[in-house]
Order: structure tokens, then C-alpha cells, then sequence
């Protein structure tokens, strides 16, 4: 898309939007050219954070076919904001885009900011150790489980952890009766089928 | 927001927007919220979604260290859970292109694309389905957990199980085909890489694909004739003990039931119908689909069946309850009591249905009793509108049983 802009820093700030607006829908992504990133290039450092995140984060929604062509400018801007010394989100945000143009995926070798990414990792780490010690067996059931045959359930997340008890089963509810009943109707022909409704 | 923090008060910070702009405060908040959940606090979870969905940098962090985790610690298979409910927190917000990276998606880009597109307009199409069938049919198919999006898994279910399906007929098969993969095959992956936390794929298990496929075709095939389902119970029974078959026929059976003229028929005769029936096995087979079940019967208990005599909707109101019951039978307890405890107290209903309730649970269930039972139980069964005919002047009828047992439970 050609396009011709006098002002880039406040035409980004405009198309972004205001600091409120924390999540991207990726309408800039078009307009994200070769030029118009050198240019952006040059401005990156006194754009303000917010809006350099939310620059970042519309990498993501750049066209894949178009990425490798764009990669060298999209590469030089995301490691001027690992360098970022005034937020550490955007410096944050930049490593985990690292490999994004190369690879079309998250970078989490984290160096730059090693400190925070593992503080929050060792923080859950801690957590779910207390979930773990208590048995092995999964507490928060992904919704997969719904889906998927148990064999492959439990070879991929493991088994689920049994309900609590609430009361000791006296007899069967008259459910079970009723089962045995259409079961006994519906193998035996001498009888009238059961009708739906 | 800083010093609430240095104080010490984290969990009065979540749903504020300027602390996350302060790392160091927002380390502490995803910390604390983080204890909360694993500790089963009531709303941690929702105020973890808050905290970590303030921003979409917020929410990449926070995915990325939970997925760094999931294969790498004691427990880490809970946080798939976690991370699921925030992305269906953010549904409004396009995110499918880090969720499927983090599924592992990048190196194939036009599977990507196909499950991306028709998550977002939330309709399939022959095209985007040929593009999938082809990749998983392949030697070398893309991860199963690209395919496994519950968006993606739910439009599969409902045009398949449709009361009126509008698949054609030749593309069926692909359409089936994804379904099973996603239920039958399961991948062996590699410890994560120290240094990238990557991994690569060891292995993958198809043993069971084919079986369920076929088992799929049939079921269809069943429902797509209607009756065949209740006269060939039997052979249902067999095949629900897929759990997506059984998936498949809530959304099925939901859609037939919902028809106005079917229960005029099961309300007079007081017989529950077969396929009621089915759902029942459902329950027993699969506790995981407990949630699914009570949603349905909840939506049932509530319809209005204008089409209906009074009389009969009480009836019908007293079977779908039947089948609240046999939820509770198969451990679905909490739930269901705190369903019909607040159906009671909105005062819309007969009094007469929670009475058959009271007395058909009382029939089954015995101590020793939890807290969270007696919690629940005790309102309405210690109501004398609901209970008070219930009992007799010794003492020995079930609901006067039930009070003097509920004492020996130390209710805080």
C-alpha cells in the first residue's frame, strides 16, 4: 500500500490508538512496508511505550507470505526495543517476537530479561508444586477432555483427579431402572419398540 | 498502586489497569493471583483473566510463561485449563494467531490459516476442511493440538450432529476423519530444550483412528434415521462410551427434544423417553461431560413448553430433576444442588417438583454427609413449604432422618 506520511510518530499514535486501548486488531498491519518500517525505524526510540508495544504486537498480524521480505526492517526494530531501557514491557514484548519474522514463532530464549521471565516462572513453578505434592493427577481439566478417546486423554495430560465425596451411594436412583427396561425392550422383538417421545 | 503492593495487599490490585504497567507490581499480583488458584480460592481465576488480560502484552507474557511450563514441571498440565479460560475470556480480541503458535503451528502455515479463518467466521467450508484433511492425512501431519481448537471442534460437532445436517454428502467422510484425529490421536514429544524450551515430535499414535471413524460413520448414520437410536439402544450404549460421540449426541439430542411436539407424547404417558434414557448413560460413562449434561436439563426445566398443559410440564419438570438426580449418583453433586437451590428460591416453580426432588434424592443418597452437601441440601429439605407433609410424628420418615444426620455435620 503506498502511502505517504508526513508525521509517522503521530500518525501511529492516531492509528494505534489511545494509551487505553491496550490490545491490537492489526489494521496497520498493510500499511507496514518496507519503507514506511525504515521510517518507523528511525522514530522508535521517543515513541511513547505504549504505542510501541502495540507497534510490535501488529507484527503479529502481518501476512505470513509477506514476511520474509520484511524480515531485515522488522528484525532491526524489534532489537532496538529488546534494548529499550525506558519500559520493560516493550523490551519484553520485542524478545518474545524475536524469531516471529524468521519462523512465524515465539522466541523463548529469553536473555534480555531472563530476570522477570524466570521470577514468573519459578512463582508458578512454586504454586503448582503444591497442586503436584499433593497427588500427581490433574486438578484443572482442559476441555479436551470432553473430546478425546481416554486412552489418548490420559497419554497427553494424564489422569484426572477423582471428585469428593459428598455422600455414601445408599441405592441406585430409579434411573437405573429404567435403563434395565429399554434395554430389555429394545433387544427383545416380541415387544413393541420403544417410540421416540 | 505501588504501595498497596509494598504493603503487601496484592489481591486488591488485579483489575486495575495502571498496575500492570509497573512490572515489578505486576510480578507480584500474577504471583499471588497465581496462589489463589491453585489454592481453589472462589474467583481467583476470573481475577487472574482480569490481571493478565488488562493488555494484550500482558496476555502474550503470561501465555508464553505458562506454556514454557506445561511440559516442564510437576503439574504443569493444569495450566492448559488455566491458559483455556483466558483465551475464552478474549474471544472478542484476535488472538488465534498466538494461540496457534503456541500450538505449536508455525511451520505450517496454511493449516494455520484454515482453522484460523473458520474459527473466526464460525462456519466451516469444503475448502478450509480439504486443506486440513489433506495436511492429517499426510505422513508427516501437522501437531493434533493445531487441529484441537475448541472453537474448530465445536462447529465439527454441530454440523455432524445436526437434526439437519447440511454437509454434502462426498465431504462427510473429511469431516468425520478431522473429528476422530482429534479424539483418537494423541503425539509423544521431546523434554523441552533447556536453552528455547522448543521440543520436537517423537511419535505419533494412530491405533485408534480408524476404529473411531467407523464408529462415528455409524452413529451418524443412526441419527440421520431418527428412530434407529432408541430401537438400537444396545449398539448406542456401545458406541457412547466414545467420549465425543457421546459429545456429539448432548448436541444432537438437545436439538430433538427442543422439537414442540416431542414430549407432548412422553408428559402424558409419564414414561421417560429413550432418548432421556441416553443421556443418562452419558452421564455414567463420562464425568467429564457432567457440565454439558446439566446445561441441558437446566435449559429444559426452565423452557416454557407453551404447547403443553400445566399438569404435564410438572410432570416433565419432576423427569428432567429424575435426571438432575442420577447426576448426582454419578458425582455430579455440587452443581446440581446449587442448581435447584436457586431454582427453588426464584419461586417460579410448583413447589411440588422440589418436593419430588427432596424425597427421590433422599431415596439414594446416605451419610456421611460433606459440609458442602449439608450447605446446599439443608435450605430446602429443612423448608417446611416444601417438606413439612414429608414428615411423620416418629421421626423415621427420610426427611426427619436427613435433619438429625445433617447435625453430626459441623457446618461453619
Amino acid at each position: 500500500m503506498a502511502l505517504n506520511i508526513a508525521d509517522v510518530p503521530q500518525w501511529l499514535i492516531n492509528k494505534l490508538g489511545p494509551s487505553e486501548k491496550t490490545w491490537v486488531d492489526g489494521s496497520i498491519a498493510p500499511f507496514l512496508t518496507k519503507d514506511f518500517l525504515k521510517e518507523v525505524h528511525d522514530c522508535f526510540p521517543d515513541l511513547p511505550a505504549a504505542v510501541k508495544i502495540k507497534l510490535l504486537l501488529s507484527f503479529l498480524h502481518i501476512v505470513r507470505r509477506n514476511l520474509d521480505t520484511l524480515r531485515p526492517e522488522l528484525e532491526s526494530i524489534i532489537e532496538m526495543a529488546i534494548n529499550d531501557e525506558q519500559d520493560q514491557w516493550v523490551s519484553l514484548t520485542a524478545e518474545f517476537l524475536k524469531t516471529f519474522p524468521a519462523k512465524g514463532e515465539f522466541n523463548l530464549n529469553v536473555l534480555e530479561n531472563s530476570a522477570v521471565f524466570n521470577e514468573m516462572r519459578n512463582d508458578i513453578k512454586k504454586h503448582l508444586k503444591k497442586l503436584a505434592d499433593k497427588n500427581s493427577e490433574l486438578h484443572f481439566v482442559p476441555y479436551e477432555a470432553e473430546l478425546m478417546n481416554r486412552k489418548a486423554f490420559v497419554a497427553t495430560f494424564g489422569n484426572i483427579a477423582p471428585p469428593q465425596k459428598h455422600f455414601t451411594l445408599k441405592q441406585k436412583p430409579k434411573s437405573a431402572t429404567l435403563r434395565a427396561e429399554a434395554l430389555a425392550k429394545a433387544s427383545d422383538p416380541s415387544k413393541p419398540r420403544l417410540q421416540p417421545g | 498502586i505501588k504501595s498497596i503492593s509494598d504493603a503487601g495487599f496484592q489481591s486488591e490490585i488485579p483489575t486495575t489497569t495502571t498496575a500492570v504497567n509497573q512490572m515489578e507490581v505486576f510480578i507480584r499480583v500474577f504471583d499471588s493471583t497465581m496462589g489463589r488458584i491453585v489454592d481453589g480460592a472462589p474467583g481467583a481465576l476470573s481475577d487472574f483473566t482480569k490481571l493478565i488480560t488488562n493488555g494484550e502484552c500482558t496476555y502474550l507474557a503470561a501465555q508464553m510463561i505458562m506454556s514454557s511450563l506445561i511440559h516442564e514441571c510437576p503439574g504443569g498440565m493444569n495450566l492448559v485449563k488455566i491458559m483455556q479460560d483466558v483465551n475464552e475470556s478474549i474471544k472478542d480480541h484476535q488472538t488465534m494467531q498466538t494461540q496457534l503458535s503456541i500450538a505449536k503451528g508455525a511451520a505450517w502455515p496454511k493449516v494455520m490459516q484454515a482453522v484460523a479463518s473458520m474459527v473466526a467466521k464460525k462456519s466451516l467450508n469444503p475448502a478450509d476442511i480439504q486443506i486440513l484433511f489433506q495436511a492429517y492425512s499426510s505422513a508427516d501431519p501437522p501437531p493434533v493440538g493445531l487441529l484441537r481448537f475448541k472453537g474448530f471442534a465445536e462447529l465439527l460437532i454441530e454440523s455432524l450432529f445436526s437434526t439437519d445436517p447440511k454437509i454434502p454428502t462426498d465431504h462427510r467422510p473429511k469431516y468425520i476423519f478431522l473429528l476422530s484425529y482429534m479424539a483418537a490421536v494423541f503425539e509423544k514429544w521431546s523434554v523441552p530444550s533447556k536453552k528455547d524450551h522448543t521440543q520436537t515430535r517423537l511419535d505419533i499414535f494412530k491405533e485408534d483412528l480408524k476404529f473411531t471413524q467407523e464408529s462415528l460413520r455409524k452413529i451418524l448414520e443412526m441419527s440421520a434415521k431418527g428412530n434407529d437410536v432408541v430401537s438400537e439402544l444396545p449398539a448406542v450404549f456401545n458406541f457412547l462410551k466414545f467420549g465425543v460421540i457421546s459429545l456429539g449426541m448432548i448436541h444432537w439430542i438437545g436439538k430433538t427434544v427442543k422439537e414442540p411436539s416431542y414430549f407432548k407424547f412422553a408428559g402424558e404417558s409419564r414414561n421417560t423417553p429413550a432418548h432421556l434414557i441416553i443421556i443418562d448413560e452419558i452421564a455414567t460413562l463420562h464425568p467429564t461431560l457432567h457440565r454439558r449434561i446439566l446445561d441441558l436439563l437446566v435449559e429444559l426445566f426452565e423452557a416454557p413448553w407453551p404447547q403443553l398443559d400445566v399438569l404435564i410440564r410438572l410432570e416433565l419438570q419432576k423427569m428432567f430433576l429424575d435426571r438432575m438426580i442420577h447426576l448426582v449418583s454419578c458425582g455430579c453433586v455440587l452443581p446440581v444442588l446449587g442448581y435447584v437451590r436457586s431454582a427453588y428460591a426464584k419461586q417460579d416453580t410448583d413447589v411440588s417438583v422440589f418436593r419430588h426432588f427432596v424425597l427421590e434424592l433422599l431415596d439414594v443418597i446416605a451419610p456421611p454427609y460433606s459440609v458442602a452437601l449439608v450447605k446446599h441440601l439443608l435450605p430446602l429439605v429443612s423448608d417446611n413449604t416444601v417438606t413439612g407433609m414429608l414428615k411423620h410424628a416418629d421421626g423415621k420418615d427420610p426427611v426427619s432422618v436427613f435433619l438429625e444426620d445433617c447435625k453430626n455435620v459441623d457446618v461453619v
